[in-house]
């Protein structure tokens, strides 16, 4: 059990550094040429005109809100919806967008940062009015999450190439055999502009952590 | 010259995209289900405690050492020649098939099915609910409420129980042995 929390432990780690250092080392590699970006946070409008966002994308979370525990991987989209190009302050260039989408995550209860208990499968009534468990998870269990969030968007946009956002919501979950969930769900990220109307997005939070491209359309 | 560009760099997102997509497809598909049912490793001893919740099964299906104490909800699933043990919680549960020797005290409540030649063991509890299989012998030692069913023969002691309710196969009564056991089938 140590051996698996710990490699799991070092995987996530890993991913987790790797989203940040590709977003770091974009920061890095497009510094002289951020140095020329005109900074519009004075501008009230959005550097890039799009009404809609959409951002297909590779997942990662850890402690899953409902039965499930351990950590997972899997994909996913958003898509945004902006409802309100001058965003809430004058004369700061953010944005206002309503955010949907869809995640499926394979977790693995074995790959918990803190370590995993099993958990009963099925109980049966027995004698004096008792309650037995009949069956259990193996190495943690495996939980197939399908999430659902609904956020409001808070855009900032910096300047022509790099914005950020937070992510305020809801995420509705389906777990299997457990049914439907809803749980808070708070995110913040970024974005880098890598083609005109394209853009690498990272967005941590919980219960998931994302890194994609975005299509502004 | 500049359209060109544009439309490499396009092609470099695309690429980039279908890169991390095929990455996670290929980390869902290796990621398969385990098999067996727990995992504590036959002849090992699995011991639980602190927090709420712990159920603990035998990966290797036989032959485990369960322990459970100081929690809320305990429980253990085994096959056969299983040690199964719980204490100072609120409800203890054990699943168990042949040969098992099963100890739950200390606890409000205690349910157990067990199979044949089963030695369960309930002490200093409010409820002690056993299901067992031929052979056995149940020993409820300051007990409120003793309910065991046998499925075969049996012989069930009770000392400073409320109640004890013993029923044997075909919901016959038992037996009352001179050594003061209650017994399904001979004393």
């Amino acid at each position: 059990m140590k051996s698996a929390r710990s490699s799991f432990a070092l995987f996530f780690v890993r991913a987790t550094l790797l989203c940040a250092s590709m977003f770091i080392g974009l920061v890095l590699f497009s510094a002289s040429a951020e140095a020329r970006d005109q900074v519009v946070i004075h501008n009230a409008r959005t550097p890039i005109g799009y009404d809609f966002e959409l951002e297909p994308h590779l997942v990662l979370g850890t402690n899953p809100p409902g039965y499930g525990t351990g950590s997972g991987v899997g994909i996913g989209a958003r898509g945004s919806v902006v409802v309100a190009p001058e965003g809430f302050i004058r004369n700061v260039n953010d944005s206002i967008a309503v955010g949907f989408g869809l995640d499926i995550g394979h977790y693995t209860g074995s790959w918990a940062i803190q370590g995993y208990r099993d958990q009963c499968l099925h109980f049966q009534p027995g004698p004096a009015g008792t309650s037995i468990c009949t069956e259990v998870t193996s190495n943690g269990g495996t939980y197939n999450y399908v999430f659902i969030p609904v956020v409001m968007q808070w855009n900032f946009w910096f300047t022509q190439r790099w914005s950020a956002f937070a992510e305020p919501g809801v995420d509705l979950y389906f777990l299997g055999n457990h049914g439907l969930g809803v749980s808070p769900a708070m995110y913040v990220g970024g974005r880098c502009q890598i083609a005109e109307r394209i853009t690498l997005t990272v967005r941590l939070g919980y219960p998931t952590f994302a890194f994609g491209a975005s299509f502004m359309l | 010259m500049e359209g060109n560009h544009l439309l490499m760099k396009h092609n470099v997102s695309i690429a980039v995209l279908a890169g991390i997509l095929l990455a996670t497809l290929s980390i869902l598909s290796a990621s398969g289900c385990h098999s067996g049912d727990g995992s504590c490793a036959q002849g090992a001893t699995c011991e639980c405690s602190e927090g709420t919740d712990c159920y603990q099964g035998c990966a290797d299906g036989d032959g485990c050492d369960l322990y459970c104490h100081n929690m809320v909800h305990c429980g253990g699933v085994c096959g056969n020649g299983c040690a199964l043990q719980c204490h100072d919680v609120n409800d203890c549960s054990s699943s168990c098939g042949a040969d098992c020797n099963i100890s739950c005290h200390n606890t409000v409540s205690c349910g157990a099915f067990c199979g044949d030649n089963c030695n369960y063991d309930c002490r200093s509890v409010d409820r002690c609910g056993v299901q067992v299989g031929p052979g056995s012998t149940v020993a409820c030692t300051s007990v409120t409420t003793c309910v065991v069913e046998c499925q075969g023969t049996c012989r069930v002691s009770c000392n400073d129980v409320n109640n004890c309710d013993v029923t044997c196969p075909g919901g016959a009564s038992p037996t009352s042995c001179t050594n003061g056991l209650l017994a399904c089938g001979p004393c």
